[in-house]
């Protein structure tokens, strides 16, 4: 049997938590006890009832990252720039294969837009901040009858892939540069993100405060105090199910694999442009690198909501130079390393805000307001890049051409269904949710009729 | 099981048969006649020790500390201390947090700026209302139907009608949502945010039998007794108080038209000649005045289900699962015993008679909180153990066969560890006064000005009550939480812990006696006793830390993180 260093066997007495239990869920509320939820009635938990799925679609790519450019970027200065007397000339406008480029603004990711699309035709549903976020990440309306209980969309890829996770060491879902957020909605709590903010020095709390020799003469001292219990589900099935918990954790505490994802020194941190948003992108290399198990990687980037001094260069002010400067460094830094790793070609990169900003000369305190016209970037896990998808007017406040077989603007849920599809998961998927409701990973709409943008990779 | 296993928490050991369990109130009748009559037996009565920890976390949010548990065991009347505890100050905490979810105070919510005065006004009023013992029917009178500004908190229940606002939308989408989020709070429908996009034809049947007969018109009908509804701005300069605030009352004219193409649900369109929706409550009553909003307040307030959802949202409080799960799908269809559905629908409730009879009280005692809480505290199904010995089987899981555990808040586990160890913080809430106490702050992203509190406790599932919610899960976070963060490590250190530093002085098995009653307020088992004497035995000239780590292995053991 496989044992750590400490003594403790590595593939028993609980799982880690974002695997499958070797006794399922479902079994474990039938023998162990009573777990506490409503979803006691239902003869069956909901998650593992699909109403309807369809042969998965073949994978395109392996792993997701997911930026969200938090505030809404002004898209005509950035993925769709429209060049005009607001544009200062320090963003040094050069066009690779017709595509104009700020490369003052964004010159890492100059060197990226071979392997880039830029979506250009995209509109968002809502212009207000938090209710675009969440329509973003859960990939539906968030004032929908069923949004209470939705799932993000990373939580949907955990609990799909979650069979394939059996050597992970870290979850498939994380959410970086953040530590609370939309979680797994009525998926079981293996589906849950898994938060960190990086900032080079290890994983919070994956070290023992009082040193490593304390934490292992405690933790041997819990066990014994704790025995009885851990064997015994007399506190019921929620109860003993913290046992698999507090295993996992133990796992991750003094655990080198953990460390070498969540520890980088300055120079690295200076390559990737020394802010949250790049340590976070240099974690996100890490665990792909290492394969350690996450699959789909939020991460938060930025505050991009520039009502006022977009253009500033006081010292202090979150100006368009300095947020674009970050998103730089770190997104165009690690594109670079996961291509060098052989990595991009499997890991789909979306960058996108929540929705655009308006277009033409500057509002009256020299900022951009919300505008639902936006466009996004999309690279890596295959598709073919150095070119745009779609296009805008020419002020750039509304779509002319498509370019997709929608025919007509991408939407928040198409995105997701692109996700879905890239990952080989069935987007047309339904689930029954514990109401006894039809959840649909992609909602179906007769009028919208969202689907995968398959023209990323044709 | 071995006998170190069956001790575990010193708990009585083999279950009972029900007919053995003392019927206390109508409730036992209830609960333990229906185990009788299908032959089940009960888990046995809970110890003193056991209730105590579990009635003080219920009703205050805070454990017992050793004071208290050993005056309680000297003369263990449990009627008392239940008597004691609701009336206590701390329960008007808790139950300002249990009514800030359900009501969702929040300063910014995804869909407007409540800002900080606005969500300070909503919490003293909701504080105000606990501490004055205000009946829940007017409490949902209030919050549905007055006028005035949302900054103050004599006026601050109009703050509930504000979460019904939609951005980006028309106004018919506000007004659903206002009603629809008055319907799920205080009646248990929330199958109406279906509803009003769709009938229940088609897209209910497998959910609810109202719902499957219910229409998208009825719905609205009841979503336009808030078409009058007018939230001005006070028009005051920037730095006055009342700048940003909104001034909620109602308008002399407004219909709810068919007449939106666009927004967050499907587009209205005239039926036939009716191009405007009337006012009408769900049974049919029109509004006999101009003020709709506070007509349609009176007619929920009289809905039979208003009691009905009150008496299942507390008793899911006490036993950890409603009678009606989940607590915000009633479907009234399905509720009377006198009518049974016909088909393969069943009745809902998992006990049909207990829950209209608690309905009843709760009308009898005039929506009174803690009246209708003592009457599921002082039953003996309440008091039953969370052991079970016996064979336990999922169908006793609508028996209430046993107590169900819960996982704590990450409000009560902050607190519990600042109790136990005597290590006091300080936060600062924005238009607050400072406090100590996770269960005294108006919101659960609070506090804001301590990034590491809210790092604690966030793993817990506090929720933000607004794009995601409380919920009762586990998390690998959470055990690294407890085993490493420094709001643990910080108070388990005898230097910085009076408590600590109390119970070290004294001889071993005094000692940690007293830390099992500290930490987890129960005492050691013989084999704990042996196993923690041990240890200390163990420690030379380095007690104190070894008194430390035993502090922190009760921490983490799993009994710490439930109310079992």
């Amino acid at each position: 049997m496989l044992k750590n260093r400490f003594g403790l066997p590595l593939d028993s007495n609980g799982t880690q938590f974002w695997k499958r239990e070797p006794v399922s869920r479902r079994l474990m509320f039938r023998h162990a006890a009573a777990a506490i939820s409503g979803y006691f009635f239902l003869p069956v938990p909901g998650w593992q009832h699909p109403l309807q799925a369809q042969s998965a679609d073949a994978a395109k790519a392996k792993n997701v990252v997911f930026v969200l450019m938090r505030g809404g970027p002004s898209h005509i200065d950035t993925f769709d720039l429209k060049q005009g007397a607001w544009t200062p000339a320090n963003l040094d406008v050069q066009t690779y294969n017709n595509l104009k480029w700020p490369r003052g603004l964004m010159p890492k990711l100059a060197e990226q837009l071979n392997d880039a699309v830029l979506v250009r035709s995209m509109r968002a549903w809502a212009a207000v901040h938090g209710l675009a976020q969440q329509w973003m990440q859960l990939g539906r309306n968030p004032a929908s009858g069923s949004a209470r209980i939705a799932p993000h969309i990373g939580s949907v890829v955990s609990y799909e892939l979650a069979a394939q996770q059996k050597d992970a060491v870290l979850p498939a879902f994380i959410t970086l540069n953040t530590l609370s957020g939309i979680g797994n909605g009525f998926l079981p709590p293996e589906s849950a993100p898994f938060f960190a903010a990086p900032g080079g020095g290890g994983l919070t709390n994956s070290r023992h405060g009082d040193g490593q020799a304390r934490f292992d003469r405690r933790y041997e001292l819990l066990l014994e105090m704790d025995g009885p219990l851990r064997k015994s589900p007399e506190l019921g099935a929620a109860a003993f199910q913290t046992q698999s918990y507090n295993v996992a954790a133990r796992k991750m505490i003094y655990n080198d694999a953990i460390d070498r994802v969540f520890t980088f020194d300055a120079t690295e941190r200076a390559r990737y442009g020394n802010s949250g948003f790049g340590n976070s992108c240099i974690a996100a290399r890490n665990m792909l690198r290492a394969k350690a198990g996450a699959r789909f990687i939020q991460i938060i980037q930025g505050e991009w909501d520039h009502h006022d001094d977009i253009w500033t260069t006081a010292a202090g002010a979150q100006s368009h130079y300095v947020v674009g400067g970050q998103f730089d460094n770190g997104l165009g830094t690690l594109i670079q390393d996961l291509r060098n790793d052989g990595l991009l070609d499997s890991t789909l990169v979306i960058a996108m805000g929540e929705f655009g900003r308006t277009v033409g000369n500057l509002n009256g305190t020299r900022g951009r307001d919300h505008l639902l016209q936006q466009a996004i970037m999309v690279a890596g896990g295959g598709v073919r890049g150095g070119r745009a998808i779609g296009e805008s007017n020419a002020a750039g406040n509304a779509t002319i051409t498509p370019g997709w077989s929608g025919e007509r603007d991408i939407k928040p849920e198409d995105i997701e269904a692109t996700i879905y599809k890239a990952l080989g998961i069935d987007w047309q998927k339904t689930l029954e949710d514990p109401s006894g409701r039809r959840f649909e990973y992609v909602p179906r709409d007769d009028r919208y009729r969202y689907k995968p943008l398959d023209e990323l990779w044709g | 099981m071995d006998r170190l296993v069956r001790s575990a928490l010193r708990q009585p050991a083999a279950t009972v048969p029900a007919s053995d369990i003392p019927r206390r109130n109508f409730v036992d009748h209830f609960i333990f006649n229906t185990m009788e009559a299908r032959g089940v037996p009960s888990a046995a009565l809970s110890t003193d020790v056991e209730f105590l920890r579990r009635v003080y976390f219920d009703l205050t949010g805070h454990p017992p500390s050793p004071s208290e548990i050993r005056e309680f065991l000297e003369k263990p009347d449990r009627n008392a201390v239940i008597d004691k505890l609701l009336y206590s100050p701390k329960f008007v905490d808790r139950w300002t947090m249990w009514v800030g979810d359900l009501l969702q105070n929040v300063a910014f919510p995804a869909n407007f700026d409540r800002q900080y005065f606005g969500r300070n006004g909503f919490y003293e009023w909701m504080r105000d209302a606990m501490a004055a013992e205000k009946s829940f029917r007017d409490i949902a009178l209030e919050a549905i139907g007055t006028k005035g500004n949302n900054y103050d908190s004599k006026t601050g229940g109009v703050n509930f009608v504000l979460n019904g606002i939609t951005a980006m939308s028309p106004s018919q989408d506000t007004w659903d949502n206002m009603f629809m989020k008055t319907a799920s709070a205080f009646l248990g429908l929330s199958n109406y945010d279906c509803l009003l996009c769709h009938d229940g034809r088609g897209h209910l049947e497998q959910v609810s039998l109202w719902g499957s007969r219910a229409t998208r018109l009825e719905a609205q009908r009841q979503a336009a007794f808030f078409a009058r509804v007018n939230l001005p701005k006070p028009n005051v300069p920037a730095d006055q108080f009342y700048y940003n605030s909104y001034n909620v009352g109602d308008a002399q004219r407004g219909l709810y038209s068919l007449t939106t193409p666009s927004g967050n649900r499907p587009a209205r369109e005239p039926i036939g000649s009716m191009s405007t929706v009337d006012p009408e409550y769900r049974d049919g009553r029109k509004p006999g005045s101009e003020d709709w909003r506070q007509e349609y307040a009176r007619f929920l307030v009289d809905d039979p289900l208003f009691a009905v959802n009150f008496a299942n949202r507390l008793w899911k409080e006490m036993f950890t699962l409603g009678l009606v799960e989940p607590v915000d799908a009633i479907d009234p269809a399905r509720l009377d015993p006198e009518k049974p559905p016909s088909g393969n629908w069943g009745l809902q409730a998992t006990h049909p008679e207990l829950l209209l009879k608690l309905a009843q009280v709760v009308r009898d005692n005039n929506y009174s909180l803690r009246e209708s809480l003592r009457v599921m505290l002082e039953s003996s199904a309440y008091q039953l153990s969370s052991r079970y010995e016996g064979n336990w089987k999922p169908d006793y899981v609508p028996l209430f066969a046993r107590h169900f555990p819960r996982r704590l808040e990450g409000e009560e586990i902050h607190d519990a560890l600042v109790l136990a160890t005597n290590v006091r913080p300080l936060y600062t809430i924005r238009g607050l006064a400072d406090t100590a106490w996770a269960m005294q702050m108006p919101e659960t992203v609070e506090p804001r000005s301590n990034g590491s509190a809210v790092n604690f406790m966030n793993p817990f599932y506090r929720g933000n009550r607004d794009t995601f919610f409380r919920i009762q899960d586990g998390s690998v976070q959470q055990q690294l939480n407890l085993m490493n963060d420094n709001f643990v490590l910080s108070r388990l250190r005898i230097t910085a812990s009076s408590t600590l530093r109390e119970a070290a002085v004294k001889p071993d098995a005094e000692a940690i006696e007293q830390l099992f009653l500290l930490l987890l307020q129960r005492f050691p088992d013989e084999r704990e006793k042996q196993k923690a004497a041990e240890y200390l035995g163990k420690a030379g000239n380095q007690r104190n830390a070894y008194f430390e780590d035993l502090a922190w292995s009760l921490v983490n053991k799993t009994d710490f993180l439930f109310n079992y």
